[in-house]
């Protein structure tokens, strides 16, 4: 069956918590090399992983990101609460952010990581509502 | 085995083996092995031969092996005394290489930090590993790769010899340059072979003492730059480009973690990261006689001595000419489409799991394997039996006595 769901797991991301920022899309990429999916699709993964990892932990409170792998794709989804994007259109343009000067300094907020999941997803979807959180649905096709 | 940092060493029926695909080069092995059990090929007297003319290259790191007293000009004109017609050294070619490595670190700002490609051992980690940091990598030739490519020409045409004719050996403390160097396949490498430090160090040693008691004036030509010489050291390539927003690491553990570090995406704000796999860099290489904090001391006099401690301005750049950078330096192979079964992986990752679960995480090494975790990955692929782990036996073997016992007491 194409889509019978082969692996899932789910992971916890604490808003905030620089200390640990990035340590999700690790352990997704170490996964990922273990049952030796091609390099090229693990950078992909990894790059979309960490930017919505990264989104995460510098705008929201908490989120999950659930990750699944199918016959064919590897799905992840990263879901929020958090401030919401107000218009997501602008939130896809290269360069725009919202990142405050002190995430700034710590070398984020370039305005680059939504446009670079989408550059890297097969598919890409975003859902977002004000005050309340945002849904990113990344899915990549492995073989 | 133990001290591999990629554990790629066994042993298996009593003696060490290594896996040749998992293995960086970093000589880790070489350095700690009181036998010298273990050493890379080299090349042979024979490789000379084929030569009609022969050019000694040495590392920096070989100015550092000896007393004080002994100046590089000294080492130079003992190599020619051994067998080599003519002997150069590389420290104005290091300036070159790090003019560019600089001006491609201006140049790139968008995907810092941006990594050092000197240590081949770092870039084979890269390669192996962190794949998707190979972009990372600054393209820019090594500067033995740099003088090799001046001096043949240069030859060639003082000589009116054939560049085929000339053999250019490099001198190196370095296990993976070696390997490198000696490959079959030479398209990286315009040097012809390498020879280790330790190999060649007892006549030379002999040579520079006869040269030092006869009235041969040694020669004087050499044009070695004192700033060059820093090229080797730990802190070295980025203090010589005068970056402030760099980092400098060395010794192989540290290099993994950092690369750990880079992988987390919290190095965003350093511009350069030099990776050294060996400690205090190639002062430290698998294949040096002195002790690393000797060779440093040595290294910091000789670097005082030429006393040109800054980036020389106004002088001529004798290799402006050449291209120094190369774009796909260092982008690794590509792989081959095979498509992936991904339920044989997972089921192979779950049995893993299992198999480690079950282990007793001490990491002993008695089975042959360096640690629990490797001999989960050597069981699941058949290369060794889960009750190759002596605990697991003993436990085993302990049951069956007391059931045994429990037996004879019930009849």
């Amino acid at each position: 069956m194409k889509d019978e769901v082969l692996y899932s797991q789910t992971f916890k991301i604490i808003g905030r918590d620089f200390a640990n920022a990035g340590a999700v899309s690790v352990s997704i990429k170490r996964f990922l090399k273990e049952i030796q999916i091609k390099p090229e699709i693990i950078y992909r993964v990894s790059i979309c992983c960490y930017e919505a990892e990264m989104n995460v932990v510098m705008y929201a409170m908490i989120g999950t990101l659930d990750f699944t792998i199918t016959q064919d794709q590897i799905i992840i989804i990263v879901e929020d609460e958090g401030p919401g994007i107000e218009d997501i259109e602008k939130a896809m343009q290269e360069g725009y952010s919202t990142a405050t000067p002190a995430m700034r300094e710590m070398g984020f907020g370039a305005g680059l990581g939504l446009p670079n999941i989408k550059k890297n997803a097969d598919e890409f979807n975003i859902q977002s509502e004000v005050a309340k959180g945002t849904k990113l649905t990344i899915k990549i096709n492995y073989n | 085995m133990r001290v591999c940092p990629v554990g790629a060493i066994r042993i298996r029926e009593g003696k060490a083996k290594y896996l040749e695909d998992k293995c960086i080069e970093c000589g880790e092995c070489v350095k700690v092995c009181t036998y010298n059990a273990i050493y890379p090929l080299t090349n042979t007297p024979s490789d000379f031969q084929k030569y009609k003319y022969t050019v000694a290259l040495p590392s920096i790191a070989l100015y550092s092996q000896f007393d004080r007293n002994i100046k590089p000009r000294t080492i130079l004109s003992s190599l020619t005394k051994i067998g080599f017609n003519e002997a150069y050294d590389i420290s104005r070619a290091t300036i070159s290489i790090v003019k560019a490595t600089k001006k491609y670190i201006f140049e790139h700002k968008e995907n810092k930090p941006l990594i050092s490609p000197f240590c081949p051992t770092c870039v084979k980690i890269i390669q192996m590993k962190y794949m998707e940091m190979a972009s990372r990598l600054i393209p820019v030739i090594s500067p033995v790769e740099l003088a090799a490519k001046a001096i043949r020409e240069e030859i060639s045409r003082r000589m009116k010899l054939d560049k085929k004719d000339i053999g250019i050996f490099y001198i190196t403390p370095c296990s993976s340059k070696l390997l490198l160097i000696s490959e079959e396949d030479k398209q990286y490498t315009d040097v012809d072979g390498a020879i280790p430090i330790t190999e060649i160090y007892n006549s030379l040693y002999t040579a520079i003492y006869q040269l030092r008691k006869s009235s041969v004036p040694e020669i004087e030509h050499y044009d070695i730059s004192g700033f060059g010489l820093n090229f080797i050291r730990t802190g070295g390539t980025s203090q010589m480009m005068g970056i402030d927003n760099s980092i400098s690491v060395s010794g192989i553990n540290n290099v993994l973690y950092i690369l750990d570090e880079i992988e987390k995406g919290k190095m965003h704000n350093v511009d350069y990261v030099e990776l050294n796999a060996c400690q205090e860099g190639c002062l430290g290489g698998p294949m040096t006689v002195e002790n690393v904090y000797i060779a440093r001391s040595n290294l910091l006099n000789l670097i005082n001595y030429f006393g040109e401690t800054k980036l020389p301005i106004g002088k001529k750049d004798e290799y402006e000419t050449y291209n120094l950078q190369q774009d796909n330096l260092f982008l690794p192979p590509e792989n081959n489409n095979e498509k992936i079964d991904i339920k044989v992986a997972l089921s192979k990752m779950s049995e893993r799991r299992k198999i480690l679960a079950s282990l007793p995480k001490i990491n002993c090494g008695a089975c042959g394997s360096p640690n629990c975790e490797v001999f989960a990955d050597d069981v699941v692929n058949g290369e060794t039996e889960l009750f190759d782990c002596v605990i697991l036996r003993n436990l085993k073997l302990k049951k069956m006595l007391e059931d045994a016992e429990f037996g004879m007491s019930g009849e």
